[in-house]
């Protein structure tokens, strides 16, 4: 398969689009877990190679990372990143108490699991159906950690083909606890095509 | 009573050959690893950050660096044009973690790149003095050519000294 290393205007603004309402349903999702308002930016939307995700998402405290694996005609990964402190208000928010402690327990764990679970599964059902695509995802995993070496861990998932990756980046904000995330979506660029051509025929 | 040395920050699927005095450095290695190798004699010095463990499995070869097999070759290659000899060189290396796990029995991204790692000084004749790899958090490394140590950072387990 030919590997996409460029988009037109029209391909990247569709492309866009797609990954806005994804992102969209991801977050009224999210607000429905907490019982607050959530905000979310325009998505930042890149066709970049793959070593160049790094430099875009650096964090010098460690932070939440958790991803899920997106597999079939688009391939990829869902990840939301995470300061501890906005973890933390998630969490107090859906389940009703976090601690202070330094890291996260097992139940702490499982409802950022869980959180995430729900906003992936409504993005790839967005995505999947909007575009007519089959795309499923695996069960979530956590990291607490540099954003590096989470980033790095990711990048290595990736795989030996990929060199080039499809990159969005969205931020959402809780206004009101003074709390914000980034949900980063990436996507290998041979997946693409299978995008693309669903694209085309929607127009 | 510190002397500030020269600092080289090397990204992922990169690297760097420096004359001593010089630290190294590399951020975040998740299951990537950082491979330092040095000839103590001819005072270079270099360390590599591998994504994956072979350039054999992949069909997309234009970034060797990525790959711990074909990243180690230009390491070497790149000390030896330095004046560095073969049989002088001493490698360290740090990372290969498995910080996600999505159930799965298959061994791990990390851990195969340590496998291919060692593999590849092996058969290249270098001796591995020092590891510190595995487990479930990231590293940052710092490799000092001069003293041939390598200080292991990371976020909550303190840092190591190999």
């Amino acid at each position: 398969m030919k590997n996409i290393r460029t988009l037109t205007d029209f391909q990247k603004d569709a492309l866009k689009e797609v990954g806005n309402i994804g992102i969209g349903h991801a977050t009224t999702s999210l607000s429905k877990m907490v019982n607050k308002k959530v905000g979310v930016s325009l998505p930042d939307m890149k066709l970049i190679p793959l070593l160049d995700v790094p430099a875009l998402v650096r964090n010098e405290d460690p932070v939440v990372g958790i991803i899920l694996q997106l597999t079939g005609e688009a391939n990829g990964f869902m990840m939301l990143l995470l300061s501890k402190r906005t973890a933390k208000t998630l969490i107090k928010l859906i389940y009703g108490q976090s601690d202070e402690t330094q890291g996260f327990d097992e139940m702490e764990v499982s409802v950022l699991k869980e959180m995430a679970n729900i906003m992936g599964g409504t993005y790839i059902s967005s995505l999947s159906n909007f575009l007519s695509i089959s795309i499923s995802s695996s069960t979530p995993s956590q990291a607490y950690d540099m954003s590096d070496a989470i980033i790095d861990q990711v990048l290595g998932f990736m795989g030996a083909d990929v060199n080039d990756v499809l990159f969005l980046k969205t931020e959402f904000f809780i206004n009101e606890e003074q709390v914000d995330g980034n949900i980063l979506i990436f996507t290998d660029s041979d997946s693409l095509r299978f995008m693309l051509d669903a694209i085309n025929r929607m127009v | 009573m510190e002397v500030t040395v020269e600092r080289v920050i090397i990204g992922i699927a990169d690297y760097a050959v420096v004359r001593n005095p010089a630290v190294l450095v590399t951020i975040g290695l998740g299951s990537c690893v950082g491979i330092s190798i040095r000839d103590p004699e001819a005072k270079f010095g270099g360390l590599a950050h591998i994504l994956l463990p072979s350039i054999q499995e992949s069909n997309k070869k234009e970034i060797p660096l990525k790959f711990a097999d074909s990243a180690i070759e230009i390491l070497v290659d790149s000390l030896i044009e330095k004046g560095c000899l073969k049989r002088k060189m001493e490698s360290k290396i740090a990372g290969g973690a498995s910080m996600f796990s999505f159930g799965k029995s298959t061994m791990s991204i990390g851990e195969r790149n340590v496998l291919a790692v060692k593999q590849k000084l092996k058969e290249m004749n270098i001796p591995l003095l020092a590891s510190d790899t595995g487990a479930n958090y990231g590293r940052t490394i710092e490799f000092n050519i001069a003293t041939g140590v390598m200080s292991v950072k990371s976020a909550f387990n303190g840092i190591k000294k190999i």
